[in-house]
């Protein structure tokens, strides 16, 4: 009762012209986790198979694919991520503060790529701290 | 609006001045805006609506409105408006109750 009393009769919008994001580098960073960890997991699997030569070979062959299934999809999520906090993120400003932005984005998507196309620890590793760095110089540029 | 009115906050663009489904009393201008006020005007792009904003520069007899929340301001599109289409400045939040106080 009191409450519809109360209650205002005119809104007035704090809305943004366009639908925004709060962004958030964590989603590339644990894609980019699940990436290295796939890699463990498909090496594992493979010596599996190996081991089980003559013997059923079925599950080990599943989780193998599924775990390349994953470590595709987390790659090409982290690729995603990546480019959103680029594109719509970053700014002239920030680019100022840190001139290496580009280049470490293009390395990073590229990181990506080298690791959908392979199984590669090292790779894999290397992705983890590109997106890191990324990661790093997001959470500098939100120092007021 | 001769007197006091109330609105509802509708956005999350004045944090933390302002929340999204705060309950605001709004008296009417007693003088112009200056830079630094918060106003609820009516939006140039969408009249009769109203936005909320701040007062981020003034310009002979235009006003420049803008969001507060950094994350939000490269979002929108920075309003002018003239002194007759601010209708008051947010005074008092009455709700939510654990939230009430004077807004600045």
């Amino acid at each position: 009762m009191f409450k519809r009393l109360l209650a205002p009769r005119l809104v007035a919008r704090a809305h943004c012209d366009v639908p925004c994001g709060i962004y958030d580098p964590s989603t590339a960073k644990i894609a980019a986790d699940t990436v290295a960890k796939m890699v463990e997991k498909i090496v594992g699997f493979e010596k599996e198979i190996t081991a089980a030569a003559g013997g059923s070979q079925v599950n080990a062959r599943n989780n193998l694919v599924r775990s390349i299934q994953v470590k595709e999809e987390h790659a090409e999520r982290v690729k995603h991520e990546i480019l959103i906090l680029w594109g719509d993120y970053f700014k002239p400003e920030h680019l100022a503060k840190h001139p290496t932005l580009h280049d470490t984005v293009w390395k990073a998507v590229k990181l990506a790529s080298k690791n959908k196309q392979n199984v590669d620890a090292a790779a894999a590793t290397e992705l983890q701290a590109a997106v890191k760095t990324i990661s790093d110089i997001f959470w500098d540029t939100k120092k007021a | 609006m001769a007197g006091p009115f109330r609105v509802l906050v509708q956005g999350r663009s004045m944090e933390p001045a302002l929340r999204d489904g705060d309950w605001v009393v709004c008296l009417p201008p007693r003088r112009l805006p200056r830079s630094g006020d918060l106003v609820v005007a009516v939006d140039p792009y969408n009249a009769p609506d109203l936005i909320v904003k701040r007062v981020v520069a003034v310009t002979g007899e235009t006003y420049r409105l803008s969001s507060d929340s950094v994350e939000h301001r490269e979002h929108f599109a920075d309003r002018v408006v003239i002194a007759r289409d601010v209708r008051g400045t947010p005074v008092l939040r009455y709700a939510p109750l654990h939230r009430i106080g004077l807004v600045r």
